[in-house]
């Protein structure tokens, strides 16, 4: 919240000063932002930003071989982001302390995108100021979503002082800043939980799911309404950033709810995990396997989130096998009865889902699954 | 009618609150309406001072889009009758044009006065287009007021002159609606040029029209990209958004490499409608992906398609890929702009047709003149207050092309029951090609002047994507060895680059009747027999295809090509070509390129790697 709050302070002279300057000026606050805000809160990150961004745009403009400049760059950025994640450094007395620099996850999610791209002889013609504003943009560096360079281009092209938009951005800031504020921190942490509380000696069950949908349900609060503030600054800039959410526990089923959870981190795994491997193996399953595991491995290379992945892939995997099945066609005569069958089980098993990652190790896990089920 | 005069207009736009706002935006010059009215003041006053008077013809000629609409204002506002002669235009026929004028004034582009032997004469109006070199330092300067040497040094030339220009009282010379408004010079030979002269009242008539039936407000902004030496650009570009008190937008030069500019420029501007022609719109088409909600802002109204036929997919294509409507109209030089419309909103609409005449009437008849009955084909006529006057000093060509006040189109069209034109072909010699009007007998004129040439003949042949093209079959003296390529470079500098034959086919004779008239059809019979050998024989190794497919779609020898050539070094390689260069190839070898593919494929070398990794990864 501290952070999001840095932001948006910032954001304010920056927004500001950033539609008085003539047109070809106008990413420049933004990205002298960024970097100050990196530099105050992570300077390793602003380091690792810095530098990851110069060699993954000269790179690939540079190098002789396209394949091998992409190779360089997916193998950096993944060597770097593993360094971290693993907590390497520590590991190897290189740093005296585990540190994640500050949105690692997005910004080497989207210089992989970036190569990818290229790769694909995807990318519209750019410069590096245009690619260093991508990466360096203040509203989406802390929290995503994993925006892609190509419509960010688009914006940063045809972008305009437009009071409609700019209008929209106040309201979703608003929104989201209520989310975090009013529903998550007041309601579900504070009011939620001490009704959690006082029902947990008569009914221990109760207060067990309850904590439970409260954690799901503060997860997708927090990560929606910070996503909110996001997309609204960039409107504020005149940019129309991707949405990350869209009423995720109202999905029919696992596949549909990944279309609806974080949709910038799913599609991102659909497009350079899914079909890179169903390319290379013509396996649906494998994968889905291959791209559950690294979507939770985004999250924290952890056993606890690797599971959490697989499980996902295993849902994911047998709602494709049900699919179409005897059983699911003679249930699509009562749509209403099907949709709500659909959401019950779905919502339930995210929930039952989110109790690997929820609990501090996968041994308390365990525990409270045992006393979920009465076992 | 909202205006019925240019002194109304006036009248209006100097009274009301809108000199802050902005007249037009070229590129990424914003010019107000106060800025505006203050040049075509201070024009009006350098005219009284020269002693132009009304009625006077000036040829205006230069390649900078807001002094040409400067310049073509001003002499509306004083009466004063514009002579477009556009500057691209190649030597020969601009002297040609220039003597057929026999104009009291000039206003060019400086190199074009030596260029088109535009000797200096007191007697005349003669004012030299010369703009600053834009400095570096150019800020310091402003801020040190310092004035640019360029200024200083030639204080004749525009836009130099206007600073010893002071606000001084100007008599505006009152102007009748019969009055002449502007030429613009359309077809004919150099010995015999075609110039269509416009009126005050075909011309308010137009604008008021066109005002209606494209739902123009002083909201507007009209996104014009189009020639300015052409009615589609001038009149419905910075005339209209005047008119109308809106907005002129022209953010760029079209180009192929500006097509990603060009869908960013709707919203970024907040266009409300958009000119173009067919071609542009089947670029568009092509490159359309990940740009598909170009014009879904909450300014766009429409795309106005003119100048030449829109084809029906194309159109269904456009309106479906990008959510938006598309009217289409249907005109000439000769009605200023257009005459039917398929329009939108309280008017009856019907895609793949021109829709109905609005303001004028049309009838279709056959060859002994009686109306046809509906869905049978025949000779389109409009007549309206829309329609010329003749043409310019041409009274045989006027009295061939208008009886009665109806204008003979020259185009065969069919009306439907419902009332909607449709048109199904022509009889007057031109070809359309990608929206631009080309005279055949213009081109012939040039190609029968090469010394080896016995005589040749242009056609227009049916082109899927640029709708025609234009071709030449030539028959040289036995004894010559001219080739295409010297011939294309005998031509090339006497013809604009969109005139320049796509292919040459050498014959023997050309086909005749017994009159000794050239059969055209006969031609065309043949010229398919040859390109079908031809592309029997087309090579499969990858730089050859290249060559082949380079030659064809841009007009030159094989043999004049290098792997080298770039989209700059070919004189041939423009939008147009480049859209054919890539349809070929695509059909050529079966496979289709990927837009950045496409967009990569800017020289003959990049494009054989792109071609070559294609056929690879097949």
């Amino acid at each position: 919240m501290e952070a999001l709050i840095n932001i948006l302070t910032i954001s304010i002279p920056v927004v500001a000063v950033s539609w008085l300057l003539p047109e070809r000026w106008q990413m420049l606050p933004v990205v002298v932002a960024t970097a100050l805000f990196l530099a105050w809160v992570s300077p390793l990150s602003l380091m690792v930003l810095a530098v990851t961004t110069l060699i993954s745009y000269y790179t690939i403009k540079v190098y002789p071989s396209l394949t091998s400049a992409v190779l360089i760059v997916i193998i950096q950025i993944t060597a770097i982001f593993l360094f971290f994640k693993l907590e390497l450094g520590l590991k190897g007395a290189l740093l005296k302390e585990a540190i994640i620099p500050l949105g690692l996850s997005y910004y080497s999610f989207r210089q992989i995108h970036y190569a990818i791209e290229a790769y694909k002889k995807q990318l519209p013609q750019h410069t590096i100021l245009d690619f260093i504003s991508y990466l360096f943009f203040l509203p989406t560096i802390l929290i995503g979503p994993i925006n892609r360079f190509q419509p960010f281009l688009k914006d940063l092209k045809r972008r305009r002082w437009d009071s409609t938009l700019f209008s929209l951005g106040l309201e979703r800031i608003l929104y989201g800043l209520a989310k975090i504020t009013v529903i998550g921190n007041w309601i579900l942490v504070f009011k939620f939980n001490n009704f959690i509380r006082s029902i947990r000696l008569d009914y221990p069950w109760l207060a067990d799911y309850l904590n439970v949908v409260k954690y799901v349900s503060n997860a997708y609060i927090q990560f929606a309404g910070y996503s909110d503030v996001a997309i609204g600054l960039s409107m504020l800039l005149g940019f129309k950033i991707t949405e990350n959410f869209n009423y995720p526990f109202l999905a029919t089923n696992i596949a549909d709810f990944w279309r609806r959870w974080h949709i910038s981190l799913s599609n991102w795994c659909r497009d350079y995990v899914f079909y890179p491997f169903l390319g290379m193996t013509r396996n649906g399953v494998i994968s889905i396997i291959m791209s559950m595991l690294v979507l939770g491995a985004w999250h924290e290379i952890s056993m606890r989130y690797l599971l959490w992945g697989a499980m996902h892939a295993v849902a994911i995997s047998v709602w494709h096998k049900y699919e179409g099945k005897a059983i699911h066609r003679k249930l699509s005569q009562f749509p209403l009865v099907q949709k709500g069958l659909g959401i019950f089980i779905t919502l339930h098993f995210v929930l039952f889902s989110f109790v690997l990652i929820m609990e501090e190790n996968i041994w308390e896990s365990i525990e409270l699954y045992k006393r979920l089920l009465f076992i | 009618m909202k205006y019925n005069s240019i002194q109304g207009l006036f009248e209006r736009i100097t009274r009301t609150d809108i000199q802050k706002k902005v007249f037009a935006q070229i590129i990424d010059t914003k010019y107000t309406y106060r800025q505006f009215l203050e040049g075509v003041h201070k024009l009006n006053s350098l005219f009284q001072s020269r002693n132009l008077k009304k009625g006077d013809r000036v040829i205006l000629s230069t390649s900078d889009d807001y002094y040409t609409a400067l310049f073509f204002i001003a002499f509306l506002r004083y009466g004063i009758v514009t002579i477009f002669l556009d500057p691209e235009v190649p030597e020969k026929q601009a002297k040609a044009l220039i003597k057929k004028a026999d104009a009291q004034g000039y206003v060019m582009d400086d190199p074009l006065f030596e260029s088109r032997n535009v000797i200096d004469s007191s007697n005349q109006f003669q004012l030299r287009v010369k703009k600053n070199l834009q400095k570096k330092g150019k800020l310091f300067n402003r801020l040190l007021k310092r004035k640019t040497e360029a200024n200083a040094a030639e204080p004749n030339t525009f836009p130099a002159i206007l600073a010893s220009i002071g606000e001084k009282e100007i008599t505006i010379p009152s102007i009748a609606f019969s009055d002449l408004a502007y030429v613009l010079f359309t077809s004919g030979t150099t010995s015999e040029p075609k110039g269509v002269m416009i009126t005050y009242e075909n011309l308010f008539a137009q604008l008021h029209t066109l005002s209606k039936v494209y739902e123009l407000t002083n909201q507007s902004r009209l996104h014009n990209i189009l020639p300015l030496y052409h009615v589609d650009g001038i009149i419905q570009g910075p005339l209209l958004a005047l008119y109308n008190e809106g907005t002129w937008l022209r953010p760029m030069r079209f180009d192929q490499s500006k097509i990603n500019d060009l869908f960013h420029s709707f919203y970024k501007y907040r266009a409300s409608h958009f000119f173009c022609v067919p071609l542009i719109l089947s670029f568009m088409d092509k490159y359309s992906e990940n740009y598909e909600d170009s014009f879904l802002t909450e300014d766009f109204k429409y795309i106005i398609s003119s100048a030449s036929k829109l084809d029906e997919k194309l159109w269904i294509d456009i309106e479906r890929k990008f959510k938006v409507t598309i009217l289409n109209v249907y005109g000439m030089t000769e009605t200023v702009a257009a005459a039917l419309y398929c329009a939108s909103g309280d008017h009856p609409r019907k895609v793949g047709t021109v829709g109905i005449p609005i303001d004028c009437e049309a009838k279709i008849t056959n060859s002994e003149g009686a109306v046809v009955k509906e869905n049978e084909a025949g000779i389109l006529w409009i007549k309206g207050a829309n329609v010329f006057n003749g043409y310019f000093k041409n009274p045989d060509a006027t009295s061939k092309a208008i009886q009665d006040g109806w204008i003979n189109t020259g185009d065969i069209a069919s009306v439907d029951e419902d009332g909607f034109f449709k048109i199904t072909g022509r009889i007057r010699n031109m070809v359309i090609s990608g929206g631009v009007n080309i005279y055949p007998e213009q081109v012939s004129e040039m190609i029968n002047s090469h010394p080896d040439v016995i005589e040749s003949c242009c056609i227009g042949i049916s082109d899927e994507h640029i709708g025609e093209k234009l071709v030449s079959a030539v028959v040289v003296s036995p004894n010559a060895s001219l080739n295409k390529s010297d011939l294309l470079s005998f031509l090339r500098p006497l013809l604009k680059s969109n005139q320049i034959p796509k292919d040459i086919f050498f014959f023997n004779a050309l086909p005749k009747g017994k009159s000794g008239k050239i059969q055209t059809n006969q031609i065309e019979k043949q010229i398919e027999n040859l390109k079908n050998d031809t592309q029997k024989t087309f090579s499969t190794g990858h730089q050859e295809s290249i060559k082949t497919a380079a030659s064809e779609a841009f007009g030159i020898a094989i043999d004049m090509l290098s792997m080298d050539d770039t989209a700059q070094s070919i004189d041939g390689w423009d939008s147009m070509a480049h859209l054919m260069f890539i349809t070929i190839l695509e059909k050529r070898f079966n496979i289709r390129f990927a837009t950045s593919e496409m967009m990569n494929m800017t020289s003959l070398r990049t494009s054989e790697r792109i071609l070559k990794k294609k056929l690879d990864d097949r």
